[in-house]
């Protein structure tokens, strides 16, 4: 069924149906917005991939609430908007029915002080203890450099409770060199019967800043939404940008862009099946060797991009500079060089009894609850859902040159370890094609903005970004990029019950998600 | 068979250890490994024979800062040979990096992790935005430069600054000896 006929069959409940490049806006009435996304996300089946909010009162006194819908199979994104009035400002919650949703609609409650009626979990999210009531940064009429009071308004957290039962805070400051985030515990002896994270320790208000800037003036924000993924992040943004203005860019930025996002993803899969090995179960030959690779990699971006993290390349219009046969090749031989040794070391690693006893049946996550919780990237393929950006909705040249979406059944760390490798393998084969097909052509072409909305989505080597861009009188009037980290961490509270409290290192490293892409 | 491959790998393939001209292919390591000289010769005077440990704290980076921290290690740098040491808790050390504009959510966090430190300890700000806040600067959610809520001793600036400006940057400190 295609979506016209889905539509259809919604009687004239859903209208102003507007179609745009790959994206169908369509309006509801706020009391109709759960229940239509309840039946399109039940029934057919069509995965929610945001929710975010909009502040339109200066054009007409209502806040907006925007659901969007992937169809995969069409290679769209379908957009429902219901209005709420600046006058009762709420709307039934889909949190009920859908679950995916339940972290959004806290968030939209934060920045917007919209409420979903019926969210069985409506504490605070972004803002923690310090911020005071009623703030809400999204708002228009919230200055960006608003300087805040101080408050102490509690934040909650879930509580077991019961004869020999312990609750182990952790962090926001680890012991390792990693980056802020608190974790509880609950637990009986060493098992873990909750585990509930506290997030947005690094919220430093990204998407406010980026309202108000123009194309390039925001770019710089978008490069430092997470460092390990600048070139995804951008890119999303930039395919937004293009879709937005109706500029087209030539097959070789398009093969450049995917031979730069795939080296991302070989550099910090290489740093993943290294971080795992080594600091997750104390087989430092395998992080000794993995790290050194890495580092050959990241020599390789500071070469070709002048940074080390493949930052600074994708720019609207195109790409920065050009570059040059001897380059590409090189990319190449490194990469295939650190390929080849990544590859004798996990043949070493898997065959090691004690590393395979502590990453199997580890940190399951099984496939119910991934499509429940909305997992995106990896860790859903690795639980078997079958879903892939770059197959879903082509971008740069994977339409021409497609991939093949790796999935595992295992659903544990090991599973999760595999699919690196194997992602990895094949983004050598797509480097190859790539170097060896690489077009000529412009690398740039100056792109005249236009106002509108798009979506720009990257399958970043975390996951699926999805940058939902809306630009007016040239620009950015609302910006939100979705780091694939928001739709996972929640994943925590499945895969760490059961597990004994040392393993829980190894299983959040088996994801590494970025708390800087989440907090924003 | 996976034994069989194992064995190939381990008996015949080439060893996957890295000839010493790998590590200094530019003008970059040489400096690197001066540099690392210098701070080893200062930190055995200092402390005889002991190394200089570091708390490394995230104060609301992009995590590059964190990726530079970590690459340290690495067998390229490998600073432990120097004498440095990242260490778990802030009791247990000298120096103390902070990377990132400090976040509001983390104000409290940080001024906790610098009161647990024994002092005198040296302060270093990592990067841009705990130099001066860099892009983030006057954001509702950041309270600014790390030296709006502590001591500073150094700046390292970068975006993110790499391995080798962080430790020319500790040489800094140490000759200097501006610790309060």
């Amino acid at each position: 069924m295609n979506i016209q006929e889905i539509i259809k069959t919604f009687a004239g409940k859903i209208t102003d149906v507007v179609e745009k490049n790959d994206l169908i806006c369509a309006k509801v009435s706020r009391d109709d917005l759960a229940d239509i996304s309840t039946k399109l996300f039940q029934e057919y089946k069509l995965p929610l991939s945001l929710l975010f909010g909009t502040d339109n009162r200066k054009k007409n006194g209502n806040f907006e609430v925007h659901v969007i819908f992937s169809l995969d199979d069409e290679h769209k994104w379908l957009k429902i908007s219901a209005e709420v009035p600046e006058s009762d400002l709420q709307y039934p919650s889909l949190t009920k029915t859908i679950m995916v949703a339940h972290w959004y609609e806290r968030y939209l409650r934060d920045m917007f002080g919209v409420v979903p009626v019926g969210h069985p979990d409506l504490r605070r999210l972004v803002h923690h203890e310090n911020i005071p009531e009623n703030t809400h940064p999204l708002r228009k009429d919230f200055q960006w450099n608003t300087k805040l009071s101080k408050d102490n308004v509690s934040y909650p957290m879930h509580h077991v409770t019961g004869e020999g039962i312990f609750e182990i805070p952790v962090g926001p400051i680890h012991a390792g060199i990693i980056e802020p985030g608190h974790f509880r515990f609950n637990v009986a002896g060493e098992r873990i019967l909750t585990l509930e994270g506290k997030l947005f320790f690094t919220h430093k208000g990204v998407e406010k800043l980026l309202e108000g800037k123009n194309i390039d003036e925001a770019l710089p924000f978008i490069e430092r939404i997470s460092g390990d993924m600048s070139a995804s992040h951008s890119l999303a943004y930039v395919q937004a940008v293009e879709k937005i203005s109706g500029c087209v860019v030539s097959k070789r930025v398009q093969m450049l862009r995917a031979i730069i996002t795939e080296c991302e993803r070989i550099t910090m899969h290489i740093h993943d099946l290294a971080n795992i090995g080594g600091m997750g179960t104390g087989f430092s030959f395998i992080a000794a060797n993995g790290f050194r690779i890495k580092e050959r990699m990241m020599r390789l971006s500071a070469d070709i991009c002048g940074n080390r993290f493949w930052r600074g390349m994708i720019v609207p219009g195109g790409i920065k500079s050009d570059i040059k046969k001897e380059n590409l090749e090189k990319i190449l031989e490194i990469s295939q060089e650190a390929w080849n040794e990544i590859n004798k070391i996990t043949t070493v690693a898997l065959d090691d009894e004690g590393f395979l006893d502590r990453l199997q049946y580890t940190g399951e996550l099984p496939k119910e609850a991934a499509e429940a919780f909305g997992a995106v990237g990896f860790p859903a393929r690795a639980s078997e859902i079958n879903r892939d950006v770059r197959r879903d909705h082509p971008y740069a040249s994977y339409a021409d040159f497609p991939i093949k979406v790796i999935t595992k059944k295992s659903t544990d760390v090991f599973a999760r370890y595999r699919i690196r490798i194997k992602e990895i393998e094949q983004s050598i084969i797509l480097l190859k094609t790539l170097v060896e097909k690489i077009e000529e052509g412009s690398v740039f072409e100056k792109c005249e903005v236009k106002d509108g909305f798009a979506i720009g989505a990257v399958e970043s080597w975390r996951g699926e970004i999805v940058c939902a861009l809306q630009i007016k009188n040239g620009v950015i009037e609302r910006c939100y990029p979705r780091d694939p980290s928001f739709c996972n961490w929640a994943l925590f509270g499945i895969m760490g019950p059961g597990n004994i409290v040392p393993d829980f290192p190894l299983i959040n490293k088996s994801l590494n998600l970025s708390y800087s892409g989440n907090d924003l | 068979m996976k034994a069989f491959r194992l064995i190939n790998i381990l008996l015949f393939s080439k060893k996957v250890t890295e000839k010493k001209k790998a590590f200094f292919s530019s003008d970059k390591d040489k400096s690197f490994e001066k540099a690392g000289r210098e701070i080893k010769e200062i930190i055995g005077n200092l402390y005889g024979g002991r190394s200089l440990r570091i708390r490394a704290v995230d104060a609301g980076s992009t995590n590059a800062e964190e990726i530079e921290l970590t690459a340290l290690g690495n067998a390229y740098y490998d600073i432990d040979r120097f004498g440095l040491s990242f260490v778990a808790s802030p009791r247990h050390a000298d120096m103390l990096f902070v990377s990132g504009p400090v976040t509001r959510n983390l104000e409290k966090a940080l001024l906790t992790t610098y009161e647990a430190m024994p002092k005198p300890c040296i302060v270093v700000a990592i990067g841009d935005g705990a130099c001066t806040g860099g892009i983030w600067k006057d954001s509702y959610a950041v309270v600014g430069p790390v030296e709006n809520v502590i001591p500073v001793h150094l700046k390292i600036p970068g975006d993110p600054p790499s391995p080798t400006e962080m430790l020319v940057g500790i040489l800094h400190a140490l000759k200097n000896g501006s610790v309060n």
